[in-house]
């Protein structure tokens, strides 16, 4: 059995390359759909993971972004640098998430914005960040900074778990 | 002896010829010479040709009968024309008749020759003609003479036969009943330029459709019996005139009576409005013949008809050109603008005349908005550029009236069309039409010619499919080597004949649901059918080809439906309810209990966005979707069946239990709390739509 994520979407992992120190691991998940539209998000190396967030904070522009039509007129056009959010942690940090690819915004997580936590628990899933129509569909790989799935996992060195998660039956332990 | 009719009144002015020939088997009237004819059937006509009388008298104005040349006709081919009513007796004018096609032969009697002019001096003359080796004259079409197609009368008539008194019966009620208050000179002026009775009736503004539908051969002598009688009365009113100015002796005698025998081969030109069209309409050799066998193996089943006709753009033109030559002529009675609008067009002629013999021959109803359209494109080749005087006069129109321009986005007509062709004419004054193009019309040397092509409209089957596989899509793609659409198809073209066919359900499912229950409706619209009677037998066949090929899907209720329900169940997309099966994973364990917080929900309200998996292909949006009951049964800890009743159409089922991503609110996870879920299988259970029905 496999999970919606793989189901679905091919994982591919952006890597910010001017980085040299392996410890900033601030690095974002970008799925692409079969029908190659692409969801980015939080990476489950991102040390924001680990960090009590305080506020997840959409760029103006993002949150008021509006597309019309079947060919979606109008989305944010994005760089792959370009800010998406800014989220404060308790400790004052604050990390900036980019849009990792170049294409057009269709729309932001605004769940998110109403329940911050779910980065934290389901950042591969509902607590993504935004959909993004990319401008290169077809050769994903080609968009730079993108490294592959068994790549990523090696780098970073998290060992792969394909397959839907089993969840622990809690009621035998109230036992 | 001449047999005097009791019933006529034999004024002086009609002449009985002699040399008359029966019809072998008709021998109710005796003639002074009694001829045999050779094979002669009692239906077979046959054309005698004239020989010119020796003594030629005052020439008739109309007829162009004794202008022939020599005492020797020429050698012609034999025309046989088929005449419906039995002949009697057919009469000649001139007395000598030849004998053989071989070597005709004049022999000239002593016969006055006959005139219906208004000469007074022509008295009855009842000799026994002395010739007796008459025998039927056949006329021949010179062989070289392709061109010329003479509408030739093919009747003689003696006087007092019921021929001759139905004709003068029916020219007299036609007369009184519609032709009280014509004016005749139009009649004459028209004819003479050579414009056929039927298109002269047009003129007229006669509207009454069964004078139309008279036989050509009627309607010439109607015209020619209108002149006479008009000229007569002119006539005597002159002599009234002359009488009481006292201008001597003038002998006023009685109007003389028409005589039908008097005019022969004044048809022989084609019409210059119409262009032959209103003339060959019921001549069966001619035309009619190849029509009606045209009509009749078409190749398509069909109930009723209709018939759509196009006419050479050169008719407008010549219409209009014959107006203002009328109105040039009768200044009086015609004006400039008075052109009726409502003036019968050719097409209407034609209509009529066509639908009644299509109706008695083929038994073929005519029905105005009719499935079935035989299209008629009539074209003559000689006058297609009697238009193009109308190009030239518009590109010289330098300022002169410039025309609105709409700001509207205009159609363009193509040069040549019709509806060009008309704004052209609308906008062409009297005086331009007259200096640039021709008033009157010439007459065309050739005639029409026609192209039938037939047109059904489409008809739609009706039907519901089933889908058992979870591998197969309903549309043809590019991923699959089959699709439903095919396989229900797959014969229909073939069956019903038809030149393309459109597949269209009532909505959708994907290629890894099954589509049970009664099954979902679809149609097929059928393009051009050539068979569309269909019994319930045939759609059996069809299903049971279908289902027997192949066990991925079932088709049933095959039947022919209409337009008007092709719609609804268009339209059954967006509001029949559906009822779904699902097999549901999730994250955490569950309890038989815990599905209980499912099966307490009634009238479950979602949002849903746009599910990114269609996203690329419709707008962002969001959808409010309603579900009326949920029925979960446990299976085992992390994975349980549920059912879904009437799901709103439009729901997406699957975003519905994963949340897409928490796109979808709320979905199985959350309402079961603190869980993640996912759709391992889907069926659709039913689509609650009771059409097509089931055949009875």
């Amino acid at each position: 059995m496999r999970t919606l994520i793989e189901r679905y979407y091919s994982s591919y992992y952006f890597i910010d390359t001017t980085i040299t120190d392996p410890n900033l691991t601030e690095d974002q998940y970008v799925n692409q759909h079969t029908n190659e539209l692409a969801v980015v998000g939080v990476a489950p190396s991102h040390p924001v993971l680990q960090q009590e967030i305080t506020k997840i904070e959409f760029k103006e522009r993002a949150i008021n972004n509006e597309v019309s039509g079947t060919k979606k007129t109008g989305g944010f056009k994005l760089q792959s640098n370009t800010i998406l959010c800014v989220i404060t942690c308790s400790n004052g940090k604050e990390y900036f998430l980019r849009s990792c690819i170049k294409g057009k915004l269709l729309e932001i997580n605004k769940e998110l914005i109403k329940n911050p936590s779910l980065l934290k628990t389901n950042h591969a899933t509902s607590g993504f960040l935004a959909i993004i129509e990319p401008k290169i569909k077809d050769k994903f790989m080609e968009n730079p900074g993108l490294i592959q799935f068994e790549e990523y996992h090696k780098l970073r060195n998290i060992p792969i778990q394909k397959g839907p998660v089993f969840l622990k039956d809690e009621t035998n332990d109230e036992d | 002896m001449e047999k005097i009719d009791g019933n006529e009144n034999q004024p002086s002015g009609i002449v009985k010829s002699e040399t008359m020939e029966i019809d072998k088997t008709e021998t109710e009237t005796e003639t002074e010479t009694e001829t045999e004819t050779e094979t002669k059937t009692s239906t077979e006509i046959k054309i005698k040709t004239e020989a010119p009388t020796p003594t030629p008298t005052t020439t008739p104005t109309t007829t162009t009968t004794t202008t022939t040349t020599t005492t020797t006709p020429p050698t012609t081919t034999e025309i046989k024309i088929k005449n419906e009513a039995p002949t009697t007796t057919t009469t000649t004018t001139t007395t000598t008749t030849t004998t053989t096609p071989t070597t005709p032969t004049p022999t000239p009697t002593t016969t006055t020759p006959k005139t219906t002019t208004e000469t007074t001096e022509t008295k009855i003359k009842t000799e026994a003609p002395t010739s007796s080796t008459t025998t039927t004259a056949t006329f021949k079409i010179p062989e070289n003479n392709e061109e010329l197609i003479k509408f030739t009368t093919e009747q003689r008539y003696e006087e007092g036969t019921i021929e001759y008194r139905n004709l003068i019966f029916r020219l007299e009620s036609i007369e009184s009943r519609l032709f009280k208050n014509a004016h005749i000179p139009t009649i004459v002026q028209l004819n003479s330029i050579k414009v056929c009775p039927r298109c002269i009736l047009r003129f007229l503004n006669i509207k009454d459709f069964s004078t139309y539908q008279e036989s050509l051969n009627t309607l010439s002598h109607l015209i020619q019996f209108l002149m006479f009688n008009q000229k007569q009365k002119d006539l005597n009113e002159n002599k009234q005139k002359q009488k009481q100015e006292g201008e001597g002796e003038v002998v006023v005698e009685n109007l003389k009576k028409y005589d039908p025998n008097t005019n022969e081969r004044w048809n022989d030109f084609v019409c210059c409005c119409c262009l032959g069209i209103l003339q060959d309409t019921n001549n069966r050799k001619l035309f009619l013949d190849e029509f009606l066998v045209k009509m009749k193996s078409s190749g398509y089943e069909f109930q009723n008809y209709s018939l759509a006709m196009t006419m050479p753009t050169s008719t407008s033109i010549r219409e209009q050109s014959i107006w203002y030559y009328l109105v040039d002529s009768f200044p009086n009675v015609y004006s400039i603008d008075g052109k009726d609008e409502s003036m019968v067009e050719i097409k209407e002629a034609v209509k009529w005349i066509l639908g009644q013999i299509i109706g008695r021959q083929l038994f073929f109803q005519f029905k105005p908005s009719s499935d079935f359209r035989g299209n008629m494109q009539y074209i003559h080749e000689e006058t297609k550029d009697d238009h193009q005087f109308l190009l030239t006069l518009q590109s010289t129109r330098g300022g002169g009236k410039r025309q609105r321009q709409s700001t509207k986005r205009i159609k363009v007509a193509m040069p040549d069309s019709s509806n060009h062709v008309n704004e052209l004419l609308n906008n062409a004054t009297k005086k331009e039409f007259e200096l640039y193009g021709v008033v009157p019309p010439t007459p065309p040397k050739t005639k029409y010619s026609y192209d039938l092509s037939f047109k059904h409209e489409p008809i739609y089957l009706g039907g519901k499919y089933n889908k058992y596989v979870r591998d197969l899509s309903q549309a043809p793609w590019a991923y699959g080597d089959s699709s439903v659409q095919d396989l229900i198809c797959k014969d229909i073209q073939e069956t019903f004949k038809a030149d393309s066919i459109t597949f269209a359900a009532s909505g959708r499912e994907d290629v890894d649901v099954r589509m049970l229950g009664g099954g979902r409706p679809f149609f097929i619209e059928i393009v051009n059918p050539h068979r569309i009677f269909l019994k319930n037998q045939d759609f059996e066949k069809l299903e049971s080809s279908v289902n027997d090929s192949t066990k991925d899907i079932k088709v049933s209720n095959l039947q022919l439906i209409t337009k008007k329900e092709t719609n609804m169940i268009k339209d059954s997309v967006g509001t029949k309810q559906k009822n779904y099966r699902c097999f549901i994973w999730t994250s955490r364990v569950l309890q038989p209990s815990d599905l209980d917080t499912l099966n307490n929900l009634k009238d479950i309200e979602i949002r849903q966005s746009t599910p990114i998996r269609v996203l690329h292909r419709r707008s962002l949006l969001t959808r409010n979707k309603k579900i009326s009951k949920i029925n979960a049964t446990f299976v085992s800890p992390h994975f349980f069946m549920m059912d879904i009743i009437n799901a709103q159409a439009g729901t997406y089922i699957k975003e519905f239990v994963h949340g897409d991503l928490g796109r979808t609110l709320p979905n199985i996870g959350l309402l079961l709390g603190n869980c993640e879920a996912d759709i391992l299988q889907l069926d659709v259970l039913d689509v609650d739509f009771d059409f097509p029905p089931k055949r009875k």
